[in-house]
Protein backbone atom coordinates (compact mmCIF):
# COMPACT_ATOMS: atom_id res chain seq x y z
CA UNK A 1 0.00 0.00 0.00
CA UNK A 2 1.21 3.41 -0.64
CA UNK A 3 -0.02 6.95 -0.45
CA UNK A 4 -0.12 9.30 -3.30
CA UNK A 5 -0.29 13.25 -2.65
CA UNK A 6 -1.82 14.63 -6.20
CA UNK A 7 -0.45 18.01 -7.21
CA UNK A 8 -1.32 20.14 -10.43
CA UNK A 9 1.80 20.15 -12.60
CA UNK A 10 5.38 18.26 -12.66
CA UNK A 11 6.58 21.63 -11.18
CA UNK A 12 4.79 21.33 -7.75
CA UNK A 13 5.74 17.48 -7.93
CA UNK A 14 9.74 17.92 -8.37
CA UNK A 15 9.34 20.81 -5.66
CA UNK A 16 7.35 18.57 -3.07
CA UNK A 17 10.15 15.62 -3.76
CA UNK A 18 12.81 18.10 -3.30
CA UNK A 19 11.46 19.20 0.21
CA UNK A 20 10.78 15.37 1.07
CA UNK A 21 14.93 14.26 0.04
CA UNK A 22 16.01 17.41 2.38
CA UNK A 23 13.62 15.80 5.47
CA UNK A 24 14.91 12.04 4.92
CA UNK A 25 11.54 11.25 3.58
CA UNK A 26 11.51 8.88 -0.02
CA UNK A 27 9.54 9.54 -2.02
CA UNK A 28 8.72 8.54 -6.26
CA UNK A 29 7.14 10.51 -8.71
CA UNK A 30 3.81 8.68 -10.36
CA UNK A 31 1.12 9.03 -12.85
CA UNK A 32 -1.03 6.21 -11.25
CA UNK A 33 -4.76 5.67 -12.00
CA UNK A 34 -4.85 7.05 -8.62
CA UNK A 35 -3.90 10.66 -10.07
CA UNK A 36 -5.53 10.73 -12.64
CA UNK A 37 -9.18 10.13 -10.77
CA UNK A 38 -8.78 13.42 -9.04
CA UNK A 39 -8.34 15.63 -11.90
CA UNK A 40 -7.41 14.37 -15.47
CA UNK A 41 -3.68 14.41 -16.04
CA UNK A 42 -1.53 15.55 -13.18
CA UNK A 43 1.10 14.06 -11.37
CA UNK A 44 1.73 12.45 -7.89
CA UNK A 45 4.61 11.77 -5.12
CA UNK A 46 3.62 8.64 -3.38
CA UNK A 47 5.40 7.96 -0.08
CA UNK A 48 5.45 5.13 2.83
CA UNK A 49 1.24 5.36 4.53
CA UNK A 50 3.25 6.09 7.84
CA UNK A 51 5.05 9.24 6.55
CA UNK A 52 1.86 10.96 5.80
CA UNK A 53 1.32 12.84 8.73
CA UNK A 54 4.90 14.65 8.17
CA UNK A 55 4.34 14.79 4.21
CA UNK A 56 1.06 16.97 4.92
CA UNK A 57 2.34 19.07 7.69
CA UNK A 58 5.92 19.85 5.30
CA UNK A 59 3.31 20.06 1.64
CA UNK A 60 1.37 22.95 4.31
CA UNK A 61 4.14 24.70 5.37
CA UNK A 62 6.10 25.20 1.82
CA UNK A 63 1.96 26.51 0.82
CA UNK A 64 2.02 24.43 -2.23
CA UNK A 65 -1.08 23.75 -3.16
CA UNK A 66 -2.72 20.09 -3.14
CA UNK A 67 -5.33 18.37 -5.37
CA UNK A 68 -5.75 15.20 -3.10
CA UNK A 69 -4.55 12.05 -1.74
CA UNK A 70 -5.04 8.58 -2.75
CA UNK A 71 -3.87 5.11 -1.85
CA UNK A 72 -3.12 2.75 -4.33
CA UNK A 73 -1.86 -0.68 -3.57
CA UNK B 1 38.30 37.62 -34.99
CA UNK B 2 37.93 39.37 -31.66
CA UNK B 3 34.36 38.96 -30.00
CA UNK B 4 33.34 42.91 -28.63
CA UNK B 5 29.48 42.05 -28.96
CA UNK B 6 28.34 40.75 -25.91
CA UNK B 7 25.25 42.68 -25.18
CA UNK B 8 24.20 41.10 -28.38
CA UNK B 9 25.08 37.54 -27.38
CA UNK B 10 27.45 36.47 -24.68
CA UNK B 11 30.38 34.41 -26.40
CA UNK B 12 31.94 32.26 -25.89
CA UNK B 13 28.82 29.79 -24.89
CA UNK B 14 29.95 27.81 -21.89
CA UNK B 15 31.14 24.55 -23.15
CA UNK B 16 29.40 22.71 -20.63
CA UNK B 17 25.96 24.19 -21.94
CA UNK B 18 26.63 22.99 -25.26
CA UNK B 19 27.42 19.27 -24.25
CA UNK B 20 24.38 19.44 -22.11
CA UNK B 21 22.22 20.19 -25.19
CA UNK B 22 23.49 17.46 -27.11
CA UNK B 23 22.87 15.12 -23.72
CA UNK B 24 19.28 16.73 -23.85
CA UNK B 25 18.31 15.75 -27.05
CA UNK B 26 19.55 12.16 -26.80
CA UNK B 27 17.54 11.62 -23.55
CA UNK B 28 14.82 13.98 -22.89
CA UNK B 29 11.22 13.04 -24.03
CA UNK B 30 8.33 15.99 -23.10
CA UNK B 31 8.54 17.17 -19.66
CA UNK B 32 5.42 17.12 -18.25
CA UNK B 33 4.03 15.06 -20.70
CA UNK B 34 4.19 11.68 -18.86
CA UNK B 35 5.47 9.06 -16.48
CA UNK B 36 7.68 7.49 -17.85
CA UNK B 37 11.75 7.76 -17.98
CA UNK B 38 12.46 10.23 -21.17
CA UNK B 39 9.65 12.57 -19.62
CA UNK B 40 10.45 12.52 -16.01
CA UNK B 41 14.29 13.30 -17.10
CA UNK B 42 12.77 15.94 -18.95
CA UNK B 43 11.47 17.40 -16.41
CA UNK B 44 14.02 17.12 -13.88
CA UNK B 45 16.17 18.99 -16.16
CA UNK B 46 13.53 21.76 -16.50
CA UNK B 47 13.14 21.73 -12.99
CA UNK B 48 16.92 21.66 -11.82
CA UNK B 49 17.61 24.83 -14.36
CA UNK B 50 14.46 26.74 -12.27
CA UNK B 51 15.78 26.01 -8.72
CA UNK B 52 19.52 27.41 -10.07
CA UNK B 53 17.34 30.20 -11.50
CA UNK B 54 15.39 30.66 -8.28
CA UNK B 55 18.47 31.01 -6.33
CA UNK B 56 20.41 33.15 -8.07
CA UNK B 57 17.55 35.56 -9.02
CA UNK B 58 15.85 35.48 -5.10
CA UNK B 59 12.96 33.63 -6.29
CA UNK B 60 10.81 29.93 -6.02
CA UNK B 61 11.49 27.56 -8.18
CA UNK B 62 7.57 27.59 -9.07
CA UNK B 63 7.90 31.35 -9.65
CA UNK B 64 10.15 30.65 -12.58
CA UNK B 65 8.39 30.64 -15.91
CA UNK B 66 10.61 29.59 -19.00
CA UNK B 67 10.34 32.16 -22.64
CA UNK B 68 12.02 31.75 -25.41
CA UNK B 69 14.00 34.84 -24.47
CA UNK B 70 13.60 38.04 -22.78
CA UNK B 71 11.72 39.64 -25.42
CA UNK B 72 8.64 37.00 -24.86
CA UNK B 73 9.30 37.68 -21.12
CA UNK B 74 8.52 41.27 -21.63
CA UNK B 75 5.61 40.78 -23.60
CA UNK B 76 4.07 38.26 -21.06
CA UNK B 77 4.97 40.86 -18.32
CA UNK B 78 3.55 43.87 -20.13
CA UNK B 79 0.36 42.40 -21.58
CA UNK B 80 -0.04 40.72 -18.64
CA UNK B 81 -0.09 42.92 -16.20
CA UNK B 82 -1.98 45.76 -17.80
CA UNK B 83 -4.82 46.99 -16.44
CA UNK B 84 -7.36 48.85 -18.99
CA UNK B 85 -7.32 51.93 -18.93
CA UNK B 86 -4.14 52.28 -17.05
CA UNK B 87 -1.21 54.69 -17.44
CA UNK B 88 2.35 52.98 -17.78
CA UNK B 89 5.87 54.57 -16.96
CA UNK B 90 8.66 53.84 -19.02
CA UNK B 91 12.54 55.27 -19.53
CA UNK B 92 14.01 57.21 -22.17
CA UNK B 93 16.49 54.23 -22.23
CA UNK B 94 13.87 51.34 -23.10
CA UNK B 95 14.33 48.57 -25.91
CA UNK B 96 12.15 48.21 -28.38
CA UNK B 97 10.89 44.95 -26.53
CA UNK B 98 9.06 47.08 -24.11
CA UNK B 99 8.09 50.35 -26.46
CA UNK B 100 7.07 47.85 -29.22
CA UNK B 101 4.65 45.67 -26.78
CA UNK B 102 3.38 48.88 -24.95
CA UNK B 103 2.99 50.62 -28.47
CA UNK B 104 0.23 47.92 -29.43
CA UNK B 105 -1.37 48.28 -25.93
CA UNK B 106 -1.67 51.88 -26.29
CA UNK B 107 -2.97 52.07 -29.93
CA UNK B 108 -5.73 50.15 -28.69
CA UNK B 109 -6.10 52.54 -26.11
CA UNK B 110 -5.49 49.70 -23.45
CA UNK B 111 -2.87 52.38 -21.61
CA UNK B 112 -1.53 55.44 -22.04
CA UNK B 113 2.11 55.62 -21.32
CA UNK B 114 4.28 58.41 -19.89
CA UNK B 115 8.08 58.82 -20.04
CA UNK B 116 10.60 60.00 -17.41
CA UNK B 117 14.39 60.94 -18.37
CA UNK B 118 17.30 59.02 -17.39
CA UNK B 119 20.07 61.47 -16.08
CA UNK B 120 23.25 59.48 -17.54
CA UNK B 121 25.58 61.71 -15.01
CA UNK B 122 23.11 61.79 -12.02
CA UNK B 123 21.24 59.28 -9.95
CA UNK B 124 19.38 62.55 -8.22
CA UNK B 125 17.81 63.44 -11.05
CA UNK B 126 17.49 60.22 -12.59
CA UNK B 127 14.93 60.19 -9.72
CA UNK B 128 13.20 63.39 -9.25
CA UNK B 129 12.49 62.76 -13.23
CA UNK B 130 10.87 59.31 -12.45
CA UNK B 131 8.69 60.95 -9.16
CA UNK B 132 7.44 63.59 -11.57
CA UNK B 133 5.74 60.92 -13.54
CA UNK B 134 5.25 58.03 -11.82
CA UNK B 135 1.87 59.41 -10.01
CA UNK B 136 -1.11 57.34 -10.81
CA UNK B 137 0.84 54.76 -12.34
CA UNK B 138 -0.46 51.00 -13.11
CA UNK B 139 2.82 49.64 -14.28
CA UNK B 140 6.33 50.49 -14.67
CA UNK B 141 8.45 49.00 -17.03
CA UNK B 142 12.48 50.19 -16.89
CA UNK B 143 15.61 48.24 -17.91
CA UNK B 144 17.97 47.66 -15.42
CA UNK B 145 20.82 49.07 -17.51
CA UNK B 146 20.92 50.38 -21.06
CA UNK B 147 21.70 48.01 -23.75
CA UNK B 148 23.32 51.31 -25.78
CA UNK B 149 25.59 52.97 -23.15
CA UNK B 150 25.35 50.78 -20.18
CA UNK B 151 24.27 52.96 -17.19
CA UNK B 152 22.99 51.03 -14.67
CA UNK B 153 18.91 52.51 -13.16
CA UNK B 154 18.82 53.30 -9.80
CA UNK B 155 16.11 50.56 -9.37
CA UNK B 156 15.51 49.82 -5.77
CA UNK B 157 15.10 53.55 -5.47
CA UNK B 158 12.50 53.86 -7.96
CA UNK B 159 11.03 51.16 -6.39
CA UNK B 160 10.61 52.94 -3.28
CA UNK B 161 9.18 56.18 -5.05
CA UNK B 162 6.34 54.40 -7.05
CA UNK B 163 2.83 53.60 -6.23
CA UNK B 164 2.93 50.96 -4.19
CA UNK B 165 -0.44 49.46 -6.02
CA UNK B 166 1.95 49.51 -9.51
CA UNK B 167 3.41 46.42 -11.22
CA UNK B 168 6.72 46.87 -11.49
CA UNK B 169 8.72 45.28 -14.52
CA UNK B 170 12.19 45.23 -15.00
CA UNK B 171 14.01 44.30 -18.15
CA UNK B 172 17.45 42.57 -16.66
CA UNK B 173 18.81 41.99 -20.33
CA UNK B 174 21.92 43.51 -20.00
CA UNK B 175 22.57 42.72 -16.55
CA UNK B 176 21.65 39.30 -15.55
CA UNK B 177 25.04 37.33 -15.18
CA UNK B 178 26.90 40.58 -15.10
CA UNK B 179 26.28 41.69 -11.55
CA UNK B 180 24.09 40.22 -8.90
CA UNK B 181 20.09 40.72 -9.84
CA UNK B 182 17.79 39.48 -6.92
CA UNK B 183 14.00 40.40 -7.80
CA UNK B 184 13.58 40.50 -3.52
CA UNK B 185 16.52 43.18 -2.89
CA UNK B 186 15.38 45.00 -5.97
CA UNK B 187 11.46 45.09 -4.99
CA UNK B 188 10.45 44.37 -8.67
CA UNK B 189 7.47 42.33 -9.06
CA UNK B 190 8.71 40.59 -12.58
CA UNK B 191 12.19 40.44 -13.55
CA UNK B 192 12.45 39.41 -17.82
CA UNK B 193 16.41 37.98 -18.86
CA UNK B 194 17.63 35.99 -21.34
CA UNK B 195 19.93 32.94 -21.03
CA UNK B 196 22.16 33.91 -23.95
CA UNK B 197 23.57 37.13 -22.59
CA UNK B 198 25.51 37.84 -19.74
CA UNK B 199 25.05 34.03 -18.67
CA UNK B 200 26.43 32.87 -21.62
CA UNK B 201 23.74 29.93 -21.94
CA UNK B 202 21.72 28.82 -25.54
CA UNK B 203 19.83 31.74 -27.49
CA UNK B 204 16.16 30.61 -27.72
CA UNK B 205 15.63 30.74 -23.87
CA UNK B 206 15.15 33.52 -21.11
CA UNK B 207 13.20 33.82 -17.64
CA UNK B 208 10.15 35.54 -16.45
CA UNK B 209 10.84 35.56 -12.67
CA UNK B 210 8.25 36.21 -9.75
CA UNK B 211 8.91 38.02 -7.11
CA UNK B 212 7.83 35.69 -4.00
CA UNK B 213 6.84 38.73 -1.95
CA UNK B 214 4.49 40.41 -4.86
CA UNK B 215 1.67 38.81 -5.72
CA UNK B 216 1.15 39.75 -9.18
CA UNK B 217 -0.54 37.45 -11.07
CA UNK B 218 0.00 37.69 -14.90
CA UNK B 219 -2.92 36.93 -17.84
CA UNK B 220 -1.55 34.42 -19.65
CA UNK B 221 -0.44 35.67 -23.16
CA UNK B 222 -0.61 31.88 -25.12
CA UNK B 223 -2.63 29.69 -24.10
CA UNK B 224 -2.33 25.23 -24.96
CA UNK B 225 -1.36 22.24 -23.71
CA UNK B 226 0.50 22.15 -20.45
CA UNK B 227 0.61 18.27 -19.57
CA UNK B 228 -1.69 19.03 -16.56
CA UNK B 229 -5.48 19.80 -15.25
CA UNK B 230 -6.42 18.22 -19.47
CA UNK B 231 -10.28 18.01 -18.80
CA UNK B 232 -10.18 21.91 -18.30
CA UNK B 233 -10.91 23.89 -21.49
CA UNK B 234 -8.80 26.89 -19.39
CA UNK B 235 -5.35 27.35 -18.43
CA UNK B 236 -3.92 26.02 -14.75
CA UNK B 237 -4.19 29.21 -12.18
CA UNK B 238 -0.63 27.94 -10.86
CA UNK B 239 2.34 29.56 -12.01
CA UNK B 240 4.76 28.27 -14.02
CA UNK B 241 2.34 26.31 -15.89
CA UNK B 242 -0.60 29.17 -16.19
CA UNK B 243 1.95 31.25 -18.65
CA UNK B 244 3.77 28.18 -19.44
CA UNK B 245 1.97 26.49 -22.97
CA UNK B 246 3.51 23.83 -25.46
CA UNK B 247 6.74 21.81 -25.47
CA UNK B 248 9.45 23.90 -23.71
CA UNK B 249 13.01 24.37 -25.23
CA UNK B 250 14.39 21.31 -23.53
CA UNK B 251 17.54 21.39 -24.86
CA UNK B 252 18.19 25.30 -24.44
CA UNK B 253 16.87 25.06 -20.96
CA UNK B 254 19.62 21.99 -20.49
CA UNK B 255 22.42 24.63 -21.86
CA UNK B 256 21.34 26.98 -19.60
CA UNK B 257 21.13 24.85 -16.56
CA UNK B 258 24.84 23.71 -17.02
CA UNK B 259 25.86 27.17 -17.85
CA UNK B 260 24.49 28.45 -14.11
CA UNK B 261 26.70 25.45 -12.78
CA UNK B 262 29.56 27.18 -11.41
CA UNK B 263 28.69 30.35 -12.17
CA UNK B 264 30.99 33.30 -10.73
CA UNK B 265 30.42 37.13 -11.32
CA UNK B 266 32.83 38.75 -13.78
CA UNK B 267 36.08 40.45 -12.84
CA UNK B 268 38.22 40.98 -15.20
CA UNK B 269 35.69 42.51 -17.51
CA UNK B 270 35.32 45.58 -15.27
CA UNK B 271 38.92 46.14 -15.67
CA UNK B 272 39.14 45.49 -19.47
CA UNK B 273 36.18 48.51 -19.12
CA UNK B 274 37.76 51.12 -17.56
CA UNK B 275 41.10 50.48 -19.27
CA UNK B 276 39.35 50.86 -22.81
CA UNK B 277 37.31 54.36 -21.36
CA UNK B 278 40.59 55.82 -20.66
CA UNK B 279 42.11 54.46 -23.94
CA UNK B 280 40.01 55.79 -25.93
CA UNK B 281 39.33 59.43 -24.51
CA UNK B 282 42.69 59.97 -25.65
CA UNK B 283 41.73 59.23 -29.00
CA UNK B 284 42.07 61.70 -31.31
CA UNK B 285 38.43 62.51 -33.46
CA UNK B 286 37.07 58.94 -30.88
CA UNK B 287 33.81 60.54 -28.76
CA UNK B 288 32.18 58.68 -26.62
CA UNK B 289 28.59 59.10 -25.78
CA UNK B 290 27.16 58.76 -21.98
CA UNK B 291 30.25 56.65 -20.69
CA UNK B 292 31.67 57.47 -17.45
CA UNK B 293 33.51 59.58 -15.63
CA UNK B 294 36.88 58.34 -14.41
CA UNK B 295 35.95 56.43 -11.22
CA UNK B 296 32.14 56.09 -11.43
CA UNK B 297 32.25 52.81 -14.07
CA UNK B 298 30.70 50.70 -10.89
CA UNK B 299 26.93 52.53 -12.38
CA UNK B 300 27.95 50.85 -15.97
CA UNK B 301 27.74 47.66 -17.37
CA UNK B 302 31.14 46.87 -19.33
CA UNK B 303 29.88 48.54 -23.15
CA UNK B 304 31.04 51.84 -24.61
CA UNK B 305 29.21 53.37 -27.31
CA UNK B 306 31.11 56.03 -29.63
CA UNK B 307 31.41 57.76 -33.01
CA UNK B 308 34.95 58.64 -34.99
CA UNK B 309 34.31 62.29 -36.31
CA UNK B 310 32.90 62.67 -39.48
CA UNK B 311 32.68 58.82 -39.87
CA UNK B 312 29.87 57.10 -40.51
CA UNK B 313 28.76 54.53 -37.88
CA UNK B 314 28.13 51.32 -39.79
CA UNK B 315 31.13 51.96 -42.01
CA UNK B 316 33.60 52.64 -38.90
CA UNK B 317 32.20 48.78 -37.55
CA UNK B 318 32.80 47.60 -40.95
CA UNK B 319 36.57 48.71 -41.23
CA UNK B 320 36.98 47.30 -37.40
CA UNK B 321 35.37 44.20 -38.42
CA UNK B 322 37.89 43.64 -41.39
CA UNK B 323 40.57 44.35 -38.76
CA UNK B 324 39.50 41.45 -36.66
CA UNK B 325 37.04 42.90 -34.36
CA UNK B 326 33.32 42.21 -34.00
CA UNK B 327 31.32 45.51 -32.68
CA UNK B 328 27.64 46.57 -33.39
CA UNK B 329 26.98 49.66 -35.38
CA UNK B 330 23.25 51.21 -35.21
CA UNK B 331 20.59 52.08 -33.20
CA UNK B 332 20.88 48.97 -31.11
CA UNK B 333 17.04 48.44 -31.37
CA UNK B 334 16.58 51.30 -28.99
CA UNK B 335 15.83 54.53 -30.33
CA UNK B 336 14.70 56.04 -27.16
CA UNK B 337 18.26 55.69 -25.88
CA UNK B 338 20.02 57.18 -28.77
CA UNK B 339 17.69 60.18 -28.39
CA UNK B 340 18.83 60.45 -25.01
CA UNK B 341 22.50 59.97 -25.54
CA UNK B 342 21.80 62.92 -28.68
CA UNK B 343 23.21 59.86 -30.95
CA UNK B 344 19.74 59.55 -32.62
CA UNK B 345 20.74 60.89 -35.92
CA UNK B 346 23.92 59.54 -36.49
CA UNK B 347 23.98 56.08 -34.52
CA UNK B 348 26.67 54.57 -32.72
CA UNK B 349 28.91 51.86 -32.96
CA UNK B 350 28.66 49.76 -29.68
CA UNK B 351 31.43 48.04 -27.85
CA UNK B 352 30.36 45.41 -25.07
CA UNK B 353 32.53 43.00 -23.16
CA UNK B 354 32.15 39.80 -21.36
CA UNK B 355 34.45 37.81 -18.77
CA UNK B 356 36.31 36.56 -22.25
CA UNK B 357 37.93 39.52 -23.23
CA UNK B 358 41.28 40.35 -22.40
CA UNK B 359 43.72 43.47 -21.53
CA UNK B 360 45.60 42.46 -24.69
CA UNK B 361 42.68 41.84 -26.92
CA UNK B 362 41.76 45.83 -25.53
CA UNK B 363 45.50 47.08 -26.29
CA UNK B 364 45.17 45.24 -29.97
CA UNK B 365 41.83 47.01 -30.26
CA UNK B 366 43.18 50.64 -29.28
CA UNK B 367 46.25 50.15 -31.74
CA UNK B 368 43.58 49.13 -34.63
CA UNK B 369 41.07 52.46 -33.99
CA UNK B 370 44.00 54.41 -33.55
CA UNK B 371 45.22 53.47 -36.88
CA UNK B 372 41.78 54.14 -38.23
CA UNK B 373 41.06 57.14 -36.73
CA UNK B 374 44.76 58.07 -38.36
CA UNK B 375 43.81 56.72 -41.81
CA UNK B 376 42.01 59.05 -44.32
CA UNK B 377 38.04 58.39 -44.75
CA UNK B 378 37.01 57.05 -47.35
CA UNK B 379 33.24 56.45 -46.67
CA UNK B 380 32.28 60.16 -48.35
Amino acid sequence: MKRILVLSSVTYALRVQDILKQNGIYSNLTRSPAVRSVRGCGYGVSFSPGDEPRVRALVAAAEIPVLGYAGER
Amino acid sequence: MIYFDNAATGMPKNPAAIKAMTEAMLKCGNPGRGGHPYSVEAAETVYNCRKKLAAMFGSRPDLVIFTSGATEALNIAIKGANRRGGLTVVSSMEHNSVIRPLNVLRRRGETSLRQFRVDIESDADTLENFAAVTRGASNIVVTHASNVCGRVLPIKEMRALAPEDAVFILDASQTAGHIPVSVTELGADVICLPAHKGLCGPMGVGALIINPESGVYLDSLIEGGTGTNSKSPDMPDQYPEHLESGTQNVAGIAGLSAALDGFAYPVRERRVFAYLLRAMRLLPGITLHGAPEPGKEEAFMPLILFNQTGADCETLAEKLAEAGFALRAGYHCSPAAHRTLGTYETGGVRLSLGEGNTLREAERFIAALAALTEAPDDSK
